[in-house]
């Protein structure tokens, strides 16, 4: 039986950039029914998990110049200029309707939103909710959300495969874990809303759910993926469990040393350390403030040259917050202090924290326009899981947070307009795909009863993935990492499970994860592979400087019968030509028109 | 196919955590706060009748087995007093600015001015007695 | 050397297969920076496949995770076996909840009783996002700050008896978020609201046995906001009776 449960649009995932597109068309449009199918609770989505803030040009010191600047600069030019200033105007008035919404942002004694400054920024412009914004974010806009009728909540349902007629998307196929029904969910518009994925990393600070489901769909789909090959390492994560400690220790003042107690940074284009007492500590763009590609590469000279400390789960070196002292570190970084209690053994008020880079965002994803649109009439993306780009070779962080919000509003408000002149879809077709969607996995994995467990194929994937396309990366590391990825696809298909049943099988949505993991590894690889350049989070030691010539152009991977394939398309540059990244002392704004290189 | 399991909640939950265990006494302790009330009545009412009679009245509570009784309702009423002023910061919660007061703070202020009260009371009885 | 070890006895039940939960007894690595989560991870990674539980963030902020270790409900993500070793420790899903599967509880009753507080901002005049944010002070902002912590762990629910013996009581957390946005400067939702959080089977519900707050990991205090909503839910009715002409 292929029950169809029909909408009006679909919206896969209920994180922050699901919940607003949800809302968004509520708003646009109340006559529209809307699904939003989300594979956890939508309170559980990672966005749960952010913690420094949102980035949004509010105070009169600021402009909408230095914030774009800032976000271009940081993407080492790799940013589309128009989707860019779109986001630099759009964001306050999003970040304000959260406040009208009930987000308890921080605030200033009279009563105006707090703002504080974040890596890679000239001028502080991010607004947080202490050190836990994400969290507010995603219970404010999930409890709003809760008011709007149309909604109707899938929670706990899990999405294998987009629907598609005639060269439109109409759905998806998904499996509700409580009953381990497969049903096609249907709507003319579908936003994809997934998240990143890093969990094809073995360290990181995303949750188990971070696996790539919606980038997977569309790329099997024929979407392609964009800048894949940029992933973001977070400078400061807990060894072993990857849990981060937020920038925001930074930007209250934390410093970063190495096993000598050296301010490492300062030997890396930096910027020089001022003293940590010195009132102008620390410094915007400078130093420990610097952007995150820069701090992690830092990183790895360091345990290159030998001067990181060493401990059970590799090399780590010291964020080192003490000088703030408790009162401060209580009222700006309680969660800090209570995940390095928990996680490390050590109170940040009396000890220094240990910190390795771990993998944190992914800046790639499904290729779309500023409203979402894919090239696929009726898919629509949003959040972490599209590729729109304003993040380019390097996010800044906190713009993550906004984007979900400008960007999931955008391409609501697209999907309510389209879903009006969208034709009606075949629905025998869809019901047939459902149906063949419901056999695969039956056949795949409910009745294999031999085979290799799921365990081991994830774990080579995630070590290869680690070696092979980490901070630093060659032909061959690249190479030796794709082919370990076409070896893991080959063993996935004799994967084999212990559970057989239909109801909350959770290891079947492992092995679904896994498959969508291996996908998005491998466009990642071979995007890795093409870009002969070092850009941003991309260093290839082979090819070590940035090559605007030929590579001022995002990749779009695509998947065809022989293997993943790489299109390059223009990167849309404005007001704002290519200059040189600079940090530390001389990192102004750059005239008009600054130097090339 | 789906088929929740459903657990009936024990009848003895109340035995099976010491907290648990706490609550129920802090709620049995208050039957002592109606006794007390209850015989307080009781004394006025023999005070109406007239001097023997509350003399008569006195005399039977200074038996043994009846001082022994009010001491145990004493410590009760002293332990229900004590979970009562415990539970009121979370009530009040003051504010002076942005801070909280901490809880001790309240806890603290409510037994001195218990003492004070009680303090008071018995002044006045030796004054008037 | 032999790898030292930790026995985790786990509930099952397989709504396929079983007709009542019963224990089953795995070994695993003891490992002093383990979590419980971690050993339940590393039984489903190479022991059995079959178990079933929710996570997610794994670093006790989204909620997923909560079970009754040793009888008291906690966060997995965040209880470590060190604190039990080497005794055996004793998981169990939530109690006061339906079990799904194993470790899984059923959570519909709670996102019912969420709805009921209306957990948003409700306005009689709405600003337009062009007109700016609300004012509101520090001292304003952390008269709620506190209640507007939680994550939905259940771990409240799994803790208060009355929940267990009346499950229409609406419960600390529900309740704790009602109580926030009635404290919430912005709100003017407070008759609507108080209809709920000032009922039966809201605030009045509550008997005060103070444990939704002691398990509570993330400070929230339930049974303070559940206390101050009685106090709310009391001059409100003396304004309703007694100053009919001075509501809001
Ligand atoms: C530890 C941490 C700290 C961060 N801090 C900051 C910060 O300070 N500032 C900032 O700007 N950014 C920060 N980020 C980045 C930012 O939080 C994320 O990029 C953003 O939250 C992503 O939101 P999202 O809505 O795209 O996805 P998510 O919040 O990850 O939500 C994904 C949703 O998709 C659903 N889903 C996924 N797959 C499926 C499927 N197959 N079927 C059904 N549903 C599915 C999930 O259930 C979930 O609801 C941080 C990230 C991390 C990990
Ligand atoms: S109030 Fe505390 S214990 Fe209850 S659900 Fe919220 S966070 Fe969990
Ligand atoms: S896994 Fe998220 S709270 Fe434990």
């Amino acid at each position: 039986m292929a029950e169809l449960l029909k909408h009006d649009v679909v919206i896969v995932g209920g994180g922050a950039a699901g919940l607003r597109a949800a809302i968004a068309v509520a708003e646009r449009n109340p006559s529209l029914s809307v699904a939003v199918v989300s594979k956890i609770y939508p309170m559980r989505s990672h966005t749960v998990s952010a913690e420094g803030g949102a980035a949004a040009v509010i105070k009169g010191n600021d402009s909408r110049e230095h914030h774009i600047y800032d976000t271009i600069s940081g993407a080492d030019w790799l940013a589309d200029q128009n989707a860019v200033e779109l986001f630099v105007d759009e964001a306050p008035r999003e970040l304000t309707l959260l406040e009208h919404w009930g987000c308890p942002w921080s605030r200033e004694p009279d009563g105006s939103i707090a703002v504080r400054p974040f890596g890679g920024m000239k001028i502080e412009r991010t607004w947080f909710a202490a050190d836990k914004t994400g969290f507010h974010m995603l219970h404010t806009l999930y409890q709003t959300a809760l008011k709007y009728v149309p909604i109707t909540w899938y929670d706990e349902w899990f999405a294998t495969k987009l629907l598609l007629d005639k060269d439109r998307c109409y759905g998806v196929v998904a499996i509700e874990l409580r009953t381990g029904a497969i049903r096609g969910i249907v709507g003319k518009a579908v936003i994809l809303c997934t998240g990143g994925a890093g969990r094809v990393y073995p360290f990181t600070t995303n949750a188990i759910t971070k696996t790539g489901d919606g980038m997977a769909l569309a790329f099997r789909a024929g979407v392609p993926l964009k800048d894949m090959e940029f992933v973001q390492y977070h400078p400061t994560g807990l060894p072993g469990t990857g849990i981060l400690i937020t920038e925001a220790a930074r930007g209250e003042g934390g410093i970063l040393v190495n096993k000598d107690g050296y301010r490492y940074l300062q030997d890396y284009g930096l910027g020089k350390p001022l003293d940590v007492h010195d009132p102008r500590h620390p410094v915007k763009r400078t130093m420990e403030l610097g952007p995150r590609d820069k701090l992690s590469q830092a990183f790895v000279m360091e345990m290159r040259k030998g001067r990181t400390l060493k401990g059970p789960y590799g090399d780590y070196v010291l964020l080192d917050i003490r000088h703030l002292g408790e009162k401060k570190i209580d009222e700006k970084l309680p969660f800090v202090r209570e995940l390095a209690r928990n996680y490390a053994g050590i109170d940040p008020v009396y000890e220094p924290i240990p910190v390795r880079p771990v993998v944190h965002y992914m800046m790639g994803g499904v290729h779309t326009d500023v409203d979402g649109k894919t090239p696929l009439p009726g898919l629509y993306a949003a959040g972490e899981c599209a590729c729109v780009s304003i993040n380019g070779a390097n996010r800044l962080g906190s713009n993550s947070l906004t984007e979900c919000l400008v960007f999931g509003a955008r391409a609501g408000h697209h999907a309510a307009e389209y879903v009006g002149s969208a034709p009606d879809p075949d629905s025998s077709a869809l019901e047939q795909q459902v149906r063949d969607e419901a056999d695969r996995i039956r056949k795949q994995f409910l009745e294999r009863t031999e085979g290799e467990r799921l365990v081991s194929i994830r774990k080579d994937m995630q070590n290869a993935m680690e070696e092979g396309c980490g901070i630093y990366r060659t032909e061959q590391s690249v190479q030796a990492a794709l082919n370990k990825v076409e070896e893991c696809r080959e063993r996935f298909q004799r994967v084999v499970l212990d559970d057989h049943t239909n109801s909350f099988n959770t290891e079947l949505i492992a092995a679904l994860e896994l498959e969508c993991m291996l996908d998005v590894a491998r466009a990642l690889c071979q995007a890795a592979l093409e870009r002969r350049e070092s850009r941003g989070a991309h260093q290839r030691e082979d090819y070590p400087a940035r090559d605007d010539e030929k590579f001022l152009k995002h990749s779009l991977a695509y998947r065809t019968a022989d293997g993943v394939k790489i299109e390059w398309l223009d990167v849309v540059i404005t007001k704002w030509p290519p200059a040189e990244r600079k940090y530390g002392a001389d990192s102004g704004l750059p005239s008009e028109g600054g130097n090339k290189s | 196919m789906r088929r929740p399991y459903h657990r009936s909640y024990p009848k003895d939950w109340w035995l099976r955590h010491p907290h648990y265990r706490r609550f129920m006494l802090r709620e049995l302790t208050s039957v002592f706060v109606a006794y007390f009330a209850f015989w307080t009545i009781c004394l006025l009412f023999q005070a109406s009748r007239g001097p023997e009679q509350l003399a008569a009245f006195l005399t039977t509570m200074r038996k043994p087995g009846w001082l022994i009784w009010h001491a145990i309702g004493l410590l009760a009423v002293l332990f229900h007093t004590y979970t009562w002023f415990e539970t009121a910061p979370k009530v009040l919660a003051v504010r002076i600015g942005e801070k909280r007061v901490p809880d001790r703070v309240i806890v603290g202020a409510q037994w001195v001015a218990f003492v004070v009260v009680a303090a008071v009371f018995f002044a006045l009885l030796r004054l008037a007695g | 050397m032999a790898e030292e070890t930790i026995v985790l006895r786990v509930q099952r039940y397989r709504p396929e297969q079983d007709s009542d939960p019963y224990f089953q007894d795995y070994e695993v690595p003891y490992r002093k920076d383990w979590v419980v989560l971690d050993a339940l991870n590393w039984i489903k990674e190479y022991k059995d496949g079959t178990l079933s539980f929710r996570w997610s963030c794994r670093m006790g902020v989204c909620g997923s995770c909560g079970m009754m270790v040793n009888g008291r409900p906690r966060l997995t993500c965040n209880t470590f076996l060190r604190e039990f070793y080497p005794n055996p420790i004793t998981v169990e899903p939530l109690v006061n909840f339906d079990i799904e599967r194993d470790l899984v509880i059923c959570m519909d009753t709670f996102l019912e009783k969420l709805k009921k507080v209306k957990p948003w901002i409700i306005r009689r005049e709405v600003k337009s996002p062009e007109e700016g944010p609300y004012n509101q002070t520090p001292a304003q902002l952390y008269r709620y700050k506190q209640f507007s912590m939680c994550i939905n762990c259940m771990l409240c629910y799994a803790a208060c008896p009355v929940v267990g013996m009346h499950p229409e009581f609406l419960g600390p957390a529900a309740l704790a978020l009602g109580v926030r946005y009635l404290l919430d400067s912005r709100d003017q939702g407070w008759n609507e609201r108080m209809e709920e959080v000032g009922s039966h089977e809201g605030v009045w519900g509550c008997t005060f046995v103070g444990e939704c707050s002691e398990v509570c990991p993330k400070h929230v205090d339930p049974a303070a906001a559940i206390q101050q909503g009685k106090v709310l839910a009391t001059l409100d009715w003396f304004k309703r009776w007694l100053m009919p002409w001075g509501q809001k």
